[in-house]
């Protein structure tokens, strides 16, 4: 995996560790020692002017819940808004992010820029929910976002179909990280063997939890063209790891 | 009495957001106290750039070309007025107002497995929000400026701003940022992750 400059790890002489998570002017201090990560978020507080937000409530527009053992995520927030801007709020539920067997066919008429920009913002705010909390609707934003350049009209409804289902599921969903199971790294991973019509590519799909807590999740196109389901599941296995 | 449930449920959702303006020429056609509260918030701006010494009155030097500004105007859920400038980073030319832009950001991949982590050893958690972080980082190429809309310095209406910080909507200004971040964080002896931090946790895992 690649590097992440945005991680910085302080390891104080007693070998206690601080970890500083920075999104842009957001910042996260983690540590086992209250008062050492606390001697250090004083630090930054003195060299530029800050807001202390304390315990941490909400990070990225992505609510936290902490208790003793747990810790809860949601975007309840977020989701709401996306489904209001896109006046879904009060919209039919869906059970399932993908109509059953649903292949998407290329777009071969002229761009039409209306429908290009909505589809592009609509896909734009469900990459966002995907990337935070949502990986049940991973598969289906990633096979969408392959159309951001030239979408139908079939393309675009496709995309509001995935909001049918938020709907369903916006007030109960939110991930937990459980501290009392530690179940080590799990990795899952299935392919979708030759799925992609128009490239004959298969798709591989991951997640892998640590101690029952999702730690990250994808969908990506393979890279070479194979000839049997074995074959992608094996590519499947390389990609996850 | 239908009618009189309809009016309550219409009335949040057009008292919030509609009298906030786009633009700085559409305060005019605001009632009086409205002006005057938006115009305080620009001068409290202006005032704030000018602690921070983003900029200072110079006379156009030959040869250089001036890029824009506007303001963007919001309101908070608590209805307090807020006032920025920003410059037109679209007018920036290549090779001669910017070079590089890139900055990195974040994985999510991190943050959950941070969350995880926490969640594990019960780690104490923290946050804070720098103020105004962009002004922070240093403008290493020469960029001149127009005067903010609205609020020409008396006298001086030919002079235009040279910018001496990284104003938020120049192409460079998180870039920059993250360089006066990682200046900062460097002495400290906080590393940046050599890999995405799975490889040096494994070994605290199961030490445990």
């Amino acid at each position: 995996m690649s590097s992440d400059a945005r991680v910085f790890i302080y390891k104080h002489h007693d070998g206690q560790l601080v970890i500083a998570l920075v999104y842009i002017n957001d910042g996260l201090f983690l540590g086992a020692d209250k008062s050492l990560v606390d001697s250090k978020k004083c630090a930054c507080l003195e060299h530029w002017e800050c807001h202390d937000t304390g315990d941490v409530t909400d990070f990225l527009g992505i609510k936290v819940n902490k208790t003793a053992s747990h810790i809860m995520i949601n975007q309840k927030a977020y989701l709401k808004m996306v489904l209001e801007r896109f006046d879904m709020h009060n919209a039919k539920i869906a059970s399932t992010p993908i109509q059953l067997g649903y292949v998407p066919q290329e777009n071969k008429g002229a761009v039409d820029p209306v429908r290009c920009q909505k589809f592009q913002s609509v896909i734009r705010s469900l990459l966002y929910l995907m990337l935070g909390t949502q990986l049940d609707i991973t598969f289906m934003v990633i096979k969408m976002s392959q159309f951001l350049a030239n979408p139908s009209q079939d393309h675009l409804d496709k995309a509001m179909y995935i909001m049918h289902y938020l709907v369903s599921i916006q007030n109960y969903y939110h991930m937990v990280y459980d501290g009392s199971l530690n179940e080590g790294l799990i990795a899952h991973t299935d392919p979708d063997w030759a799925g992609d019509l128009i490239k004959c590519q298969s798709t591989t799909g991951f997640f892998a939890s640590l101690s029952s807590g999702i730690v990250c999740w994808q969908s990506c196109l393979q890279k070479t063209v194979v000839l049997s389901s074995t074959k992608a599941k094996y590519m499947a296995l390389l990609d996850t790891c | 009495m239908l009618i009189a449930k309809l009016l309550v449920l219409a009335v949040p959702t057009s008292d919030s957001q509609q009298n906030v303006p786009t633009h700085y020429k559409d305060i005019v056609h605001l009632p009086a106290q409205q002006q005057l509260q938006w115009r305080a918030a620009c001068q409290e701006e202006l005032e704030a750039l000018q602690k921070r010494q983003v900029y200072e009155l110079v006379n156009l030097p030959l040869n250089h070309k001036v890029i824009g500004n506007r303001w963007v105007l919001n309101q908070k859920m608590d209805g307090w007025t807020q006032a920025r400038l920003v410059a037109k980073g679209y007018s920036q030319v290549e090779g001669i107002d910017y070079s590089e832009i890139f900055s990195p950001v974040i994985h999510y991949e991190s943050i959950h497995l941070m969350f995880t982590l926490a969640a594990l050893e019960n780690w104490y958690i923290t946050s804070l929000e720098v103020k105004m972080a962009f002004l922070y980082g240093k403008s290493n190429e020469e960029i001149y400026m127009k005067q903010s809309e609205g609020f020409t310095a008396q006298g001086q209406g030919s002079k235009v701003m040279h910018l001496l910080c990284a104003l938020y909507g120049l192409k460079q200004a998180t870039l920059q940022w993250w360089r006066e971040l990682e200046a900062f964080m460097k002495p400290w002896v906080f590393t940046k992750c050599p890999l995405m931090p799975e490889s040096s946790f494994t070994n605290i895992m199961m030490g445990n």
